[in-house]
């Protein structure tokens, strides 16, 4: 039942992500990144008790709702239910805990139970069950959570999202207005947690809500910087849900459709919510739109917005390069130091910066400094102003918070380390000169006995595992053996192939047919055709990846001059 | 006072502003004289739980027909001040504590400012209501103290039009019900003079001074009422409240209508601000349920009579 929203790995920090505790043994893996639905209209859940960990070491007792389907695992919050407008949604409650509990659907109409009679809602007694009906109403991000003794049950873990689509439209969170890319629907639902008082119920002391005093605070029901890691990670089995945002660059060709953030917030409390980076754009709220008397758009812009108790909103999100540096055609001021709200460090001298204020392109850090950047993709912190709800048991830089992460366009870009001739000898110049399209050039002469060919490779070091989405580019020319300095007297065009090594079959992988490159600079670019993982190297060859370009033909000798040689690919 | 006083020069701006709307309007300018009392008491928590609270009062006719305080009782909150657009109101504040106290009723301009009232003393203020929509009134005297103890209450002015909360046709209601939002320590009520004011710590929290089960629902709608919520947030905490079953559409802030209403079925009302709401009944239902959603659903400790479920709850029942 779970669906895959979005495909990819995440970060840095999880060098070994592994599947998610299936749901269902015939289920899909849920995407590692935004939005896991659990898909309606029926749904099973089980009111039940387990542990959360929090990033400095410990555990709380919680309360939730489990999904009836996957033998109750327990996980916490409730799983996000998804349904579409109009359908007739049926909600069955297993309550195995010591006390009545329930359900209810702020936002929905219309809502009717069996079970036993109770204040707020129809409640499920101890060991036994409830069923709730009612028809999705109107689009929109919605929460559900415990109607019975709401002080205790809420604040205990009770709760979860509700999300209504438009019937046949997965991609418009309301209507055409509000159309987004449906690989990047996101979720970001706050609760925070007072331990004593979780510990008072799991111990069964007395229970004082007059005394609550939080001391952590969540996103998608973990802390971060556990909010960043992929959805559904081992380490975190009762917190399925990863919070990390990613995005491209907006771009009206190659991205145009805005990411789509849902944010519901099933505190307490009331959280002023600030995402860095860009604004975002609030088009609804309680699954409402926000429009004019005259039915025009009213949606707003916002760099903090605060977030009722209880409250949902729906914002669009495209993030603008605004500064656009470009090392060519927009170079960033000399001596200027990078901006300092992309310096982004955690602890321990960690940092998510690239060190470059170029993106997609990795800078000098200082010495002390660890990067967990890839290849120059840029952070920003999305997290509560509420400086005390931005730690973990009052230490910094922890609890309500995620990272926007900003992938470079044309995705990253790998240039050579090393080069190797297979065939032929050197002429001149080394792989450094290979990094860009200008009067540096790596040369090599081919054999000469038999057929000519000029025939060797570039290696790639520090390709990611998991990368996808591999394009070699290449870019050279084919001189007679007389070239000097930046004369390239002409030969006959010498066919010219491009491969990639696999390290799984331990052979080369044609890139396409062979072209033909003669005096003047040509420029080859192809993708990889092979899965990437046969491509980037694992165990004593961990992240090298090798291009070979493979100039054969007659009936002169010749000499390749290869200007450029670069990947680009995208980083897990 | 001077933070006081610029608060005032603010509120004079924003009433001008908004008198630039009611050109046109025919003043009524009706005087309207209101003989307010301040006295000390008590109320009456869930479980017989008692508390002191000083609150305001309507003075009643003596022999001679003169207002008098004598015998009165005060309410938590106040008694409800319906006053119409433009008429020319005169409260008139008995002060019967041993302290001082003033009035305010931000969103008015009072003529005579924050002028306080003597112990055991009378003072009368003045101002014309210009503009429709609902307000608090309140004692801001001894730093909060006063609020604390339940010196505040609602006034609702009234536009021309009956049935309409505003000018707009937006703003047309049914049925009203103000829903003065508050709290009380009743530990820090017992010795208001001295208390620490850092420590208090509400642990009953009303609607139009109760709390649930007290609370009164607001009966009488059927399906296609418009009931108009008026929120009067006199506590000192932002409090959202979470309607289930229907969204509310939120017309007013502050007494102003807002150029883009919008629906929240969880909607926030800043400390000492005020909201207007319209919901209409749906087809589907018969009890909607109005709680407070930071949770405060409890009376008093795990001790105390009547702990769970309580606090700021209430419905609004069919019929």
């Amino acid at each position: 039942m779970r669906k895959l929203r979005r495909l990819g790995l995440v970060l840095v920090l999880a060098a070994a992500t592994l599947p998610f505790v299936p749901a269902h043994p015939a289920a899909a893996a849920p995407g590692a990144l935004g939005l896991v639905c659990t898909d309606g209209p029926a749904f099973h859940l089980t009111a039940n008790t387990g542990y959360i960990e929090t990033p400095d070491g410990n555990s709380v007792f919680m309360w939730s709702y489990a999904d009836t389907g996957t033998g109750a695992h327990f996980q916490s919050p409730g799983p996000v239910l998804c349904v579409n407008q109009g359908e007739t949604v049926t909600v069955t409650l297993h309550n195995t805990l010591p006390e009545p509990a329930s359900l209810v659907f702020p936002g929905q109409e219309g809502v009717t139970a069996t079970g036993a009679a109770g204040l707020l809602a129809t409640e499920a007694p101890a060991g036994g069950d409830a069923t709730y009906t009612f028809t999705a109403g109107q689009p929109g991000t919605y929460v559900y959570e415990s109607g019975s003794d709401p002080s205790r049950q809420v604040a205990m873990g009770l709760y979860g999202a509700l999300i209504v689509r438009p019937a046949g439209h997965v991609d418009y969170a309301y209507d055409a207005g509000t159309r987004f890319s449906p690989a990047q629907e996101y979720l970001i639902l706050l609760s925070e947690i007072d331990p004593d008082l979780h510990h008072a119920v799991e111990t069964g002391a007395t229970y004082d809500f007059t005394q609550l005093h939080n001391r952590y605070f969540a996103v998608n029901g973990r802390e971060f910087p556990d909010t960043i890691q992929d959805n559904g990670v081992s380490w975190l089995p009762n917190q399925p849900y990863g919070s990390l945002v990613r995005v491209k660059p907006y771009d009206p060709v190659r991205n145009p459709l805005p990411a789509l953030i849902r944010m519901a917030n099933v505190g307490e409390l009331n959280h002023p919510y600030h995402p860095h980076g860009n604004h975002l754009r609030m088009i609804a709220q309680d699954g409402r739109p926000l429009r004019s008397p005259a039915g025009a758009d009213a949606s707003s812009e916002h760099f903090a917005e605060t977030i009722g108790s209880g409250q949902t909103e729906d914002f669009l999100f495209s993030w603008t390069d605004q500064d656009s540096w470009d090392t060519v055609a927009n170079p960033f001021p000399s001596g200027a130091n990078p901006p300092s709200y992309r310096n982004l460090t955690f602890k321990d001298e960690n940092t998510w910066f690239s060190g470059s204020p170029y993106l997609g392109a990795k800078g000098t850090l200082p010495t002390t400094v660890t990067s967990q950047n890839l290849c120059g993709e840029w952070y920003f912190p999305w997290h509560s102003h509420a400086l005390n709800e931005f730690s973990n048991f009052d230490a910094g830089f922890g609890g309500m918070a995620t990272l926007l992460r900003v992938d470079p366009a044309s995705g990253c870009t790998g240039y050579p380390a090393s080069t190797k001739i297979l065939a032929g000898t050197p002429r001149s110049g080394a792989y450094t000169a290979l990094g860009a399209a200008d009067t540096l050039s790596y040369q090599v002469n081919s054999t000469t006995a038999g057929t000519p060919a000029a025939d060797w490779y570039g290696g790639f070091a520090g390709i990611p595992t998991g990368s996808t989405n591999i394009n070699v580019t290449y870019t050279g020319r084919t001189c007679a053996t007389t070239a000097s300095g930046s004369t390239c007297p002409a030969v006959a065009a010498v066919p010219t192939t491009l491969s990639a090594w696999n390290w799984t079959t331990g052979a080369w992988v044609p890139l396409g047919a062979a072209a033909g490159v003669g005096a003047t600079d040509t420029t080859i670019s192809r993708p990889v055709p092979v899965a990437p993982t046969s491509v980037i190297g694992t165990g004593a060859n961990l992240g090298q990846l090798r291009v070979r370009v493979q100039a054969a033909g007659g009936p002169a000798n010749f000499v390749t001059q290869a200007n450029l040689l670069l990947i680009t690919y995208d980083a897990p | 006072m001077p933070a006081h006083q610029k608060i005032r020069s603010l509120l004079v701006l924003a009433v001008v502003a908004a008198a630039g709307i009611l050109v046109g309007t025919p003043a009524s300018a009706q005087p309207v004289s209101i003989d307010l009392c301040v006295e000390a008491g008590s109320i009456t928590l869930p479980g017989g739980v008692t508390a002191n609270i000083w609150g305001f009062a309507l003075a009643v006719p003596d022999a001679t027909n003169q207002p008098t305080c004598a015998g009165v009782t005060p309410h938590v909150p106040g008694p409800l001040l319906d006053i119409a657009q433009n008429d020319t109101v005169r409260i008139a504040v008995h002060n019967d504590l041993a302290e001082p106290v003033s009035f305010e009723a931000p969103g008015e301009v009072v003529n005579e400012g924050a002028a306080p009232v003597p112990a055991h003393a009378t003072v009368a203020y003045t101002f014309t209501a210009s503009a429709p929509g609902t307000y608090l009134y309140q004692s801001a005297a001894a730093a909060g103290r006063q609020l604390a103890m339940g010196l505040y209450g609602a006034m609702i002015v009234r536009p021309p039009t009956a049935g309409r909360a505003y000018g707009g046709a937006g703003s047309a209601y049914d049925r009203e019900a103000p829903l003065v939002l508050s709290a009380i320590d009743p530990a820090f009520n017992a010795n208001p003079g001295t208390a620490d004011i850092h420590g208090y710590h509400a642990t009953y929290w009303l609607i139009n001074g109760k709390a649930y089960p007290d609370t009164d629902p607001v009966h009488g709608v059927a399906a296609g009422t418009r009931v108009l919520l008026r929120y009067l947030n006199a506590g000192f905490d932002n409090t959202t409240m979470l309607l289930l079953g229907a969204h509310e559409h939120v017309i007013a802030r502050d007494a102003h209508e807002l150029n883009n209403p919008f629906d929240a079925v969880a909607e926030t009302v800043p400390a000492g601000g005020t909201e207007d709401a319209i919901v209409t009944i749906p087809a589907a239902g018969t009890r909607f349920a109005l709680y407070n959603r930071q949770l405060h659903l409890t009376n008093g400790t795990p001790a105390s009579p009547n702990h769970t479920p309580g606090g700021m709850l209430t419905f609004i029942q069919v019929p």
